[in-house]
């Protein structure tokens, strides 16, 4: 079963538009006898079948996240990354190092996908889980402001339904929506921006200008996010309320520039310049395309839901969508970069379901305008379901088996018996070992090696600079875990556009080897120390 | 002027300088995925950001083009699945710019396998990876 669910992973899930019109054909097929508009009877059936299955999709989305929250193991290889840096930030050291600097850490994403990580490991104390229930409860909680700002435009039972739509849609792409990267946190902003706009007044400003600057301080992709929202705003408050926002905003935007002496504006910019130097790629932009188009349905269906003499033509209808297209519009293209994809999409989707519900909004129970429509919205759900199911089974036969292994405790109780040493983790081939290297930071307080920005430097034409290679020299760190039996820093780097290039280059190889000494093992590590400490 | 009208004069002014152009495109990509890497598609440009978002923003245009030519065909229509006759009333004497952008779209989005297909046994060449 497990080999079926992912054969059609792999073969149909990056083809979510063309499932839902395959369904769609199928539908209307066979539906071809049925009356030109379905009874009020049938459209109430199947209104509550479509509600039925959101809400069994945000109990399935609540449960998903905390369980993922409570395991101190990550899911995808840059997780690590961020609350690795986010307790550097907390030590005082940059967030963003400099191009040539020894350290090998810095991304181009904004300081404030890394500033809350590092709040909340002060809070709650450096530990992995601290950061990942960061992650997970900003999703649930955006959910929730979601649903307040839903319940401005429809009832009850349409706004819960919705929600669950929204947690649907986030399930497809498992667990990236309550992962301990800034996805989470954009839709925090998102969601909180929406729902403050709703309410209005001097707040509803405030908030979406905080909301929007924060946004740009998680990715530099963030006005695009906020475009919408800001249509909204100004729908409701006009432009006084819109300008009072973009004050917000950008003051939101500069003060961690001027608030954190370890956040350089210079040098944030210069890991963004660097990135978006790497071209596009048009398979990606075809994909993105598709699932912008499929994210789309609901907001078309939910349009032509009307008879056609009362179809929705409100300004602020007007506005959202047309601010949320230039919005999805501007991420497709930006989306298209080497290593991103249509993920950058999700943050969209609170507005989508805003902009359905405005639609629904003053749609009779048991009326569809169209006789498409309803195929057409049971399609939409059927994809969406089958898509979120074979991700969600995938992610759970991927990560269930990881949770078994207690590499925490062993790393704890090497870093114990080598007090005062600094350790750091290496890495291999294989990448999951290496997922619980923020353990070994929050110890050493050091992190000279980061491999996914490793490899994000090397595809914008980066190598390993010559300091990185003399503190390896100087055995800045005294001892490197390495997946056990593999060979340290062997692995290539993923991108496909690097055709498997070493991400490690031969002059650093030959210094690590030179340098350091197979010393021992623990249960899940090789443990390489410094030459000249083994000697002592 | 309806709104709606008002579309369908600037779509179909914006027509020449963007479809035919992506025709091009396209076939270049049906050959690339035939006979080269297919996911991998122009690298030579696309690796060059100076190349890569014109030419990535003539791909989305089109697209939009095209969406927003679907909602003029649906409104116009009244109805999410416009029949042949309502369009081709829509559209007259343009009639068969839409045929045509349809067909290019069709011809970009057919199965990559075949491609691979066409590229092995009728053009004789051995597409990478």
């Amino acid at each position: 079963m497990i080999d079926v669910l992912e054969f059609f992973r792999i073969r149909f899930s990056g083809r979510p538009l063309l499932l839902s019109l395959a369904l769609l054909a199928v539908a209307l097929v066979v539906m071809r006898r049925t009356p030109l508009r379905p009874s009020p009877s049938s459209v109430r059936t199947a209104s509550r079948a479509l509600g039925g299955v959101g809400i069994a999709s945000l109990l399935a989305y609540v449960a998903l996240a905390v369980y993922y929250a409570r395991d101190p193991h990550f899911f995808d290889y840059a997780e690590p990354t961020m609350t690795a840096i986010a307790w550097l930030f907390q030590l005082g050291q940059p967030i963003h190092h400099e191009a040539d600097s020894a350290a090998r850490y810095a991304h181009m994403y904004g300081p404030m996908a890394f500033i809350p990580h590092g709040v909340a490991l002060r809070l709650f104390g450096p530990s992995i889980e601290a950061s990942k229930w960061l992650g997970a409860g900003a999703a649930l909680v955006s959910l929730f402001l979601l649903y307040l700002a839903l319940r401005s435009r429809v009832h009850i039972a349409r706004a819960l339904a919705l929600t669950g739509y929204c947690a649907l849609l986030y399930l497809i792409f498992r667990n990236l929506t309550f992962w301990t990267r800034p996805e989470p946190l954009q839709l925090f902003c998102m969601s909180a921006g929406l729902y403050a706009a709703t309410r209005g007044g001097i707040v509803a400003s405030l908030v979406v200008g905080a909301s929007a600057g924060v946004l740009l301080n998680l990715k530099i992709t963030g006005p695009l996010y906020s475009l919408p929202v800001v249509a909204l705003l100004y729908t409701r408050g006009g432009l006084r309320a819109v300008a009072i926002a973009t004050v917000t905003g950008a003051v939101a935007a500069i003060l961690p520039f001027v608030v954190f002496p370890n956040v350089s504006l210079e040098s944030y910019l210069l890991w963004v310049r660097l990135s978006a130097k790497n071209g596009l790629l048009l398979a990606t932009l075809r994909q993105n395309i598709e699932w912008a188009a499929f994210f789309l349905l609901p907001v078309l269906l939910s349009y032509f839901a009307h008879p056609r003499e009362a179809r929705p033509a409100a300004s602020e209808d007007r506005w959202v969508v047309g601010a949320l297209l230039a919005g999805i519009c501007g991420t497709v293209l930006a989306a298209s970069k080497p290593g991103a994809t249509v993920y950058h999409l999700v943050p969209f989707l609170p507005v989508i379901c805003y902009a359905t519900a405005s639609h629904l909004r003053s749609l009779p129970s048991g009326i569809v305008g169209d006789r498409a429509v309803l195929p057409g919205a049971m399609a939409f759900a059927a994809t969406s379901v089958v898509l979120a199911l074979v991700q969600v089974v995938s992610f759970l036969h991927t990560f269930a088996p990881r949770t078994a292994g207690n590499e925490v405790a062993d790393l704890r109780a090497f870093v114990a018996s080598h007090p005062g040493a600094v350790v750091e983790m290496g890495y291999g081939r294989d990448d999951r070992p290496t997922l619980l290297r923020p353990e070994l930071v929050f110890r050493s307080g050091s992190y000279l090696l980061d491999a996914p920005a490793v490899q994000e430097h090397q595809l914008s034409g980066i190598e390993i600079p010559p300091s990185t290679i003399e503190a390896i020299r100087a055995c800045r760190v005294e001892f490197w875990l390495i997946p056990q039996g593999q060979e340290p820093f062997s692995g290539p780097n993923r991108y496909p556009a690097m055709h498997l290039k070493p991400l490690f280059s031969e002059s650093f190889r030959r210094a690590f080897f030179e340098s350091y000494v197979l010393q021992g093992r623990t249960r899940y590590y090789d443990v390489w120390q410094c030459r000249t400490g083994a000697a002592r | 002027m309806r709104s709606g009208d008002a579309a369908r004069l600037w779509l179909v002014r914006a027509w020449w300088p963007i479809v035919p152009v992506f025709a091009l495109l396209v076939v270049r990509l049906v050959y690339e995925r035939a006979c080269a890497s297919p996911y991998e598609l122009l690298p030579d440009v696309t690796s060059n950001s100076l190349y890569a978002w014109p030419l990535a923003m003539l791909y989305l245009g089109v697209h939009c083009w095209a969406l927003t030519a679907y909602l003029v065909t649906a409104g116009g229509a009244g109805t999410l699945l416009p029949g042949l006759s309502a369009a081709r009333a829509t559209w007259g004497s343009h009639w068969p710019k839409i045929v045509f952008t349809v067909a290019v779209l069709a011809l970009e989005y057919s199965p990559i396998p075949f491609w691979r297909l066409v590229g092995q046994t009728v053009l004789q060449c051995r597409g990478g990876l």
